[in-house]
């Protein structure tokens, strides 16, 4: 069948998945019965019985579990999505949810372009080099990555690099938060970095940038290990092919061999990988923002969980999913051009 | 015969070094342990001296088993036959393979240590010294002076005129926010997490790999069906996920399992799938359905044990993976008890004061790198090895 | 020159003295190549016959300096033009691979990268002779009318360098070379071959990857061309249509030819000499026509009667017993002799040598001297 085919195909698959997703969420987050009751983000101690009655009321947590999902999915198509809990100001969901989203996605993108701009090379070289002291190098610092605890990391950069550096008197990056000069620039795309280079404030975009790389760096840590890893494997696998002997024998140099004949076989699940490895960074970076008071959508959902905000998780749960659906989408079809042997 | 105890002979030295450690840090830290053994109650000091000498007999006892093994592998041996000895060469050359790599052999050997460490550590250290001063099962108390100190002369200022603890115990990683000793409190630690680990990452293996089994020989609905559920379960990270589990589980240690085991069956499902239906094309299943054997047979007899490949790396670098999501949702606040002795737990309780007391962050926090270090260089190396198309 | 007096004039363009190569595997040492001694002389079609496993492949991989990393040559000497190949360096070898040495591999499915297009796979060959381009596009652009490829065949190896200012650009070598890849395409029957250029290798059939193979070997004017099995991976219809096209190839280029095959027939119907291989020696070579009508050694004659004659009919097909060598442990002496019905006592303990039996037939057997 045709690419339009398959997306269209996919993405009515999508909807599908966004409902179970949904469901669970839902049931987890009211219905479960050890779990937080789903009123409770909404009450404070001084309420009276009355008070959390009607609070009760208001929200529909009085009716059956799916008759209020029900009526949530009849609000979702109205764009209502339901109102936060005290811990947010009582502000709807969504509003709470993208005025923070954008940082998450800065965040995000800072760590994805470390992580292949690392791994790759690290990938490329441990394959070209196997089982020599290269590889076993790139080798350790992959699996230390890829071993390293995420809130651990995050520590060690803020105490070397904020702490120690303060005391010795060397420059320090920031430790917390995704710029120091909060309101000094028109706030377009909700990225400090981008919104500095849009006005053209350079110290700003610098500031914003020096608040950045270590929260980045520390996320990319942790992936750049994996991706390495993948690549090495495809590179091992291809340089073994019957092909890369004919380009050989030739005559070609060895470097245009690696590069003209193996990378474009090899790079072709490393390309696929990045795309879900985004997805789930995306959803996955609740600690590191956490550790660096990121004002991003993942430490948010740490709050909104003890808090059990079911009206945000869903909001936060469903747009992370739908991000990972899309990617895994957006990587099939990518695969199709990638590699022209590939027909759907 | 001989590989055996060349593999039981290196067990057995890494066993020993752990018992020699252990004899040795009794000794050297006259730190007051004491052990009832039989109504008697024994001091560290003489504890110590008899891990020592365990620990010695050990060492030496597992390098004459090497050696004895290698004498022995000068024996010819006997041809053997069946489909039991083809697998048993297959093993070998693996485990020739595995042994080339110097990466590898660290891994496992480091690996190997802390399982060793986590089954010996109630004896090494008292369990009770876990439960700090406060909490009503325990009346025990430490002094004041004890809270975040390391070395004797740098603690957290907690007032005017605070005297430093002088007292007999020596403290080689610093205390933590109850003035419990770092390294005691990390040695209780790894136990709980390393039989964490081990119990989710074979339950979800096990799980899992049945599952996908009987969705990729069944085929059909049952696999349709099976799929969606676990794409619905591949739409979160695992994080996420996890962290939802848990709250709505409730913080008890069996409860947090759970949560674990939800998240982790997934990969394993996808996996064995894709290794039934391969299988599936193989020419052999129809063989052997054409013999007249039953579906159970095929499947346990002959599709699981030529799969079990990739499930085993997958299990192996998933243990290192459980170890660090555990030991996050113990530092995001999951824990049973805030006191409880893992990884995660005692970093996070030195999250407010990272800047004057960094050694609560970094030690466990180092473990933990090191423990699922270990466990992802033996799971990596093992897919190197293991990957049928770069053997030989 | 004739084949017969080149033979007398020892006028070989490629010698393999006496080559040794073993490789480190888990299960052992494998003597994969136990002393070959090879002539290649110029413009002759050579067919290295032999079964799996003989050593022919390695043969061709050590000569071109393609051997795997687990591989060691632990003795001879190739000898290419004087100079002993063996002691090259990486980049020499690379160089000799890229004008003077071609190969053409048996499967072109897998030989050929299956995401880059022909074209890409093709102008990289010529692209590594920049000059060669230069001075066609100069004579493009002097005599007014486009180069063709077999025109460049009888241009001499070793041109004048750039003698002459005038300048051309990288555009219009680019254009050279394309123009060069749709005219060799011709010259391998391809039809259409500005259609092919854009296709990808799995878009083609089994005999048009070959023959785009074959072209990327011809561009670099080799004097020697390596076919590793080609009529293995195609059906009877394409072998012949390749060994059609060789013959003709043969006659238009300059270069000389190791036809590696298993196929006696195939050897019979191209090569002018042939060198049958056993165990990691060769063991006898000679004119074609001399080895189908008086094969000397025991082997290469139950080779012959092992073909089935298709004018008479046959009861029983005769097969040489026993199994090819293991060559982790191969027997000692001529390998041969296991099998052989005339082993004698000296042929276990040491490997004869080839010695000239009758003109130009050389053979490796105590039965016959030595």
């Amino acid at each position: 069948m045709k690419i339009y085919e398959y997306v269209i195909r996919r993405l009515i698959l999508m909807v599908f998945v966004l409902l179970g997703v949904s469901a669970l969420v839902f049931y987890l987050a009211r219905g479960f019965p050890t779990g937080i009751a789903p009123w409770a983000p909404y009450i404070h101690p001084k309420m009276t019985a009355e008070d959390i009655a009607e609070v009760k009321r208001i929200h529909g947590f009085d009716q059956p579990l799916h008759i209020q999902y029900f009526y949530w999915l009849r609000d979702i198509l109205h764009g209502d999505w339901g109102r936060t809990g005290i811990w947010a100001q009582g502000r709807p969901a969504n509003e709470v949810f993208l005025s923070h989203f954008p940082y998450t996605v800065e965040l995000s993108v800072a760590a994805i372009i470390l992580t292949v701009a690392i791994g790759l090379p690290l990938g490329i070289i441990s394959a070209l080099k196997n089982n020599k002291l290269p590889d076993h190098v790139s080798r350790i610092i992959a699996l230390t990555g890829y071993s390293t605890p995420s809130y651990w990391f995050g520590f060690i950069l803020q105490l070397v690099f904020f702490y120690y550096f303060t005391i010795w008197g060397l420059p320090h990056l920031p430790s917390s938060g995704a710029s120091g000069m909060e309101g000094m620039v028109a706030r377009v795309t909700g990225m400090p970095v981008l919104d500095g280079l849009l006005a053209g404030n350079l110290p700003y975009t610098i500031d914003a940038l020096k608040h950045l790389i270590l929260p980045a760096f520390s996320l990319a840590f942790l992936s750049l290990g994996f991706l390495a890893r993948i690549v090495r494997a495809s590179m091992l696998e291809v340089m073994r092919q019957d092909y890369i002997t004919l380009a050989r024998s030739k005559g070609l140099k060895e470097r245009v061999v690696i590069y003209r004949h193996a990378l474009k076989n090899a790079l072709i699940p490393a390309v696929t990988l990045t795309g879900i490895f985004f997805a789930a960074l995306l959803g996955g970076a609740m600690i590191t923002e956490y550790v660096f008071a990121w004002p991003g959508v993942g430490q948010l959902s740490l709050r909104a969980v003890f808090q059990g905000d079911s009206n945000f998780l869903l909001v936060y749960t469903l747009v992370i999913a739908a991000v990972i659906v899309t990617a895994n989408l957006v990587v099939d079809v990518a695969y199709v051009f990638l590699d022209p042997r590939i027909k759907y | 015969m001989g590989l055996l105890m060349k593999l039981g002979g290196i067990v057995t030295v890494l066993f020993g070094i752990v018992f020699t450690l252990a004899g040795a840090y009794g000794l050297a830290g006259g730190t007051g342990i004491t052990f009832t053994i039989n109504e008697r109650v024994v001091s560290a000091q003489e504890g110590g001296i008899v891990f020592l000498i365990v620990g010695i007999i050990m060492l030496l006892g597992g390098i004459a088993m090497t050696y004895v093994a290698r004498a022995a592998r000068l024996m010819p041996e006997r041809p053997e036959r069946g489909e039991w000895a083809a697998r048993w060469a297959d093993l070998k050359y693996t485990l020739h393979l595995l042994r080339k790599n110097p990466l590898v052999m660290a891994g496992s050997m480091i690996a190997i240590f802390f399982v060793a460490l986590s089954l010996l550590a109630n004896l090494i250290v008292d369990p009770n010294l876990a439960v700090p001063t406060g909490y009503p099962e325990f009346e025990h108390s430490y002094p004041f002076q004890r809270k975040f100190m390391w070395p004797k002369h740098s603690v957290i200022n907690w007032g005017p005129g605070v005297r430093l603890y002088e007292g007999p115990e020596q403290f080689y990683l610093g205390t933590d926010n109850w003035g419990r000793d770092l390294l005691k409190m990390i040695i209780l630690a790894i136990p709980v997490d390393v039989e964490n680990a081990v119990i989710v990452t074979v339950l979800a293996a096990t799980f899992g790999t049945l599952i996908g089994a009987l969705a990729g020989y069944v085929g059909g609905v049952v696999e349709e069906a099976v799929l969606r559920i676990t794409d619905i379960f591949f739409a979160f990270p695992a994080l996420v996920l996890a962290l939802v589990f848990a709250a709505m589980f409730g913080r008890t240690l069996p409860t947090l399992r759970l949560a674990l085991l939800l998240v982790w069956w997934p990969p394993y499902v996808r996996l064995m799938r894709g290794q039934i239906l391969s299988e599936k094309q193989k020419g052999y299943v129809e063989a052997l359905r054409g013999l007249g054997a039953g579906h159970l047979r095929i499947l346990f007899r002959h599709i699981i044990p030529n799969s079990i490949y990739p499930i085993l790396v997958q299990a192996t670098l998933d243990f290192g993976g459980v170890i660090l999501t555990f030991s996050a949702l113990m530092f995001l606040g999951f824990s049973p008890s805030p006191s409880l002795p893992e990884l995660g737990n005692l970093a996070a309780s030195g999250y407010e004061h990272i800047f004057e007391a960094p050694w609560l962050i970094i030690f466990p926090g180092l473990t933990m790198l090191i423990i699922a270090l270990a466990f992802n260089l033996v799971g990596d190396g093992l897919r190197d090895v293991l990957d049928p198309k770069l053997r030989r | 020159m004739l084949l017969s007096e080149q033979v007398r004039e020892k006028n070989h363009v490629l010698e393999v003295k006496d080559l040794r190569v073993n490789f480190h595997t888990y299960r052992g040492e494998v003597k994969a190549l136990n002393g070959v001694d090879l002539k290649l002389y110029k413009r002759e079609i050579l067919g290295l016959v032999g079964e799996s496993g003989c050593g022919k492949s390695v043969t061709a991989l050590t000569i071109l300096g393609l051997l795997p990393e687990n591989a060691y040559i632990i003795g001879g000497e190739i000898l290419f033009k004087g100079e002993d190949v063996l002691k090259k360096s990486k980049e020499n070898m690379r160089i000799l691979r890229a004008n003077e040495l071609a190969t053409v591999f048996q499967d072109p499915l897998t030989y050929l990268n299956p995401v880059l297009r022909i074209e890409t796979q093709l102008i990289e060959v010529f692209m590594l002779n920049k000059k060669l381009l230069r001075q066609a596009a100069i004579a493009k652009k002097a005599h007014g009318k486009n180069v063709t490829f077999s025109d460049l065949l009888s241009w001499k190896k070793e041109l004048a360098s750039e003698s002459s200012d005038s300048k051309v650009s990288k555009a219009e070598i680019k254009k050279m070379a394309k123009h060069l890849c749709v005219d060799i395409l011709r010259l391998v029957k391809l039809p259409d071959p500005k259609r092919i250029l854009r296709q990808y290798p799995f878009e083609l059939s089994g005999g048009m990857r070959q023959r785009a193979m074959i072209a990327m070997a011809l561009a670099r004017r080799p004097s020697v061309f390596v076919a590793d099995e080609i009529t293995t991976a195609v059906d009877v219809t394409i072998q012949a249509q390749i060994l059609h096209l060789m013959r003709e190839l043969r006659d238009k280029i300059d270069a000389s030819t190791i036809m590696i095959t298993h196929d006696l027939s195939v050897a019979a119907e191209i090569a002018d000499r042939i060198a049958v291989m056993y165990g990691g020696n060769i063991v006898e070579v000679g004119p074609t026509v001399e080895i189908f009508r008086n094969p000397l050694h025991p082997y290469t004659t139950m080779l012959m009667k092992a073909i089935p004659n298709v004018k008479k009919p046959v009861e029983t097909l005769k097969s040489i017993p026993g199994t090819v060598p293991e060559m982790i442990n191969p027997p000692s002496g001529c390998r041969f002799h296991p099998r052989c019905p005339f082993a004698m006592d000296k042929c276990r303990k040491k490997r004869p040598k080839l010695i000239e039996a009758v003109e130009k037939h050389e053979v490796a057997c105590y039965l016959i001297g030595g």
